[in-house]
């Protein structure tokens, strides 16, 4: 509005039921992996429309570590795994709504404790989940080096954060 | 130099513009818009006050139109009839020649509306809104403002008032505000 005369451009915006975030499939990752994270979720489909949710939103998974902050894509999921292709296909009385909320890991740059939160539209946050990053995973060396085939030869591998 | 021979060349303060009032109207002008500058030093030199211009825009595109200085801080002078939204740097001359360069700017508004971001949010309220289009002026604190409005329904009513919220400007072609519940 200028002058007391608003715009008319009537650009359309939704208000949504907030999605409940109950529960991550893993609450650490080692600090040079990006690992997939799946977050157990109420969408309350019976308020919230899933075609607005598929076109319009941004999800987005923030990981807080003392003042520094990663952001990472997320994306709505259908269970079983991945089925969310053939999923948006079906007709809309067919379709088997998601249930999860996937995203992956940052690869950070040292370890620590801190938060993990799931947003909807890449704005508003919400979660809190506790979440770690440890030290990284490698492997030096591999013992023994070689073994038969017709045997199941015991291995032992050395390095850090296993 | 030739001897015998006497130039002069005389120095006067060099003025500087400060406030441009009003800072904004619309494209075109329509109502012949005047402003006032305000600033110092705004004294004609060798009592000269017919090339008294200002210029609205840069050195290479502006568009200039006489000056009327009404005292040593203020001058007076017709808003262009420029054509589309945008935000131009007002400077002055006392001698039709030498400019200010003080970057004070006058916005001409038409605004439109092209994409706010997020489009989903929460019923809570409290999302911040990014809005996006063109000719967004600063119109000053509080000045700019937002409202909801419902397809079915039409005026949403927060409490008694119409759902209406600030807005910030951010530049000319972006505004911020936050959803209401």
């Amino acid at each position: 509005m200028y002058n007391n005369q608003f715009t008319q451009n009537n650009i359309e915006v939704w208000y949504i039921y907030d999605p409940l975030f109950k529960a991550i499939s893993r609450n650490s990752t080692p600090i040079n992996l990006s690992l997939p994270i799946l977050v157990t979720t109420e969408f309350y489909w019976e308020s919230n429309d899933y075609d607005r949710f598929a076109k319009y939103s941004n999800f987005t998974c923030r990981f807080t570590v003392g003042n520094q902050t990663y952001v990472t894509a997320a994306r709505m999921e259908t269970m079983p795994f991945g089925s969310r292709y053939e999923n948006d296909a079906l007709a809309s009385d067919k379709r088997i709504l998601p249930t999860h909320v996937l995203c992956a890991s940052p690869r950070v740059s040292t370890p620590g404790s801190g938060f993990m939160d799931i947003s909807v539209n890449g704005i508003d946050y919400s979660g809190n989940f506790k979440y770690s990053f440890t030290p990284p995973v490698d492997v030096y060396r591999i013992a023994p080096g070689c073994g038969p085939t017709d045997q199941k030869t015991r291995v032992q591998l050395v390095g850090t954060g296993l | 130099m030739p001897a015998g021979k006497n130039h002069t060349f005389e120095y006067y303060d060099a003025p500087e513009v400060q406030i441009v009032n009003p800072h904004f109207g619309p494209v075109k002008s329509p109502n012949n818009e005047t402003i006032v500058i305000t600033g110092k030093n705004f004294i004609c030199p060798k009592g000269d006050c017919s090339e008294v211009k200002v210029r609205f825009g840069d050195k290479d595109y502006g568009i200039y139109v006489p000056g009327t200085i009404l005292d040593e801080t203020h001058i007076q002078c017709a808003v262009p009839k420029y054509t589309k939204p945008d935000i131009l740097p007002v400077e002055i001359s006392l001698d039709g020649n030498e400019f200010t360069n003080n970057g004070v700017t006058y916005g001409f508004f038409d605004a439109y509306l092209l994409d706010v971001r997020p489009r989903l949010i929460s019923k809570n309220g409290g999302t911040k809104l990014t809005l996006s289009g063109f000719g967004f002026v600063y119109a000053g604190p509080g000045e700019t403002k937002t409202k909801f409005s419902t397809k079915a329904l039409g005026e949403l009513s927060c409490g008694s008032s119409p759902c209406i919220n600030e807005a910030t400007f951010i530049d000319k072609n972006t505004l911020e505000t936050k959803s209401l519940p």
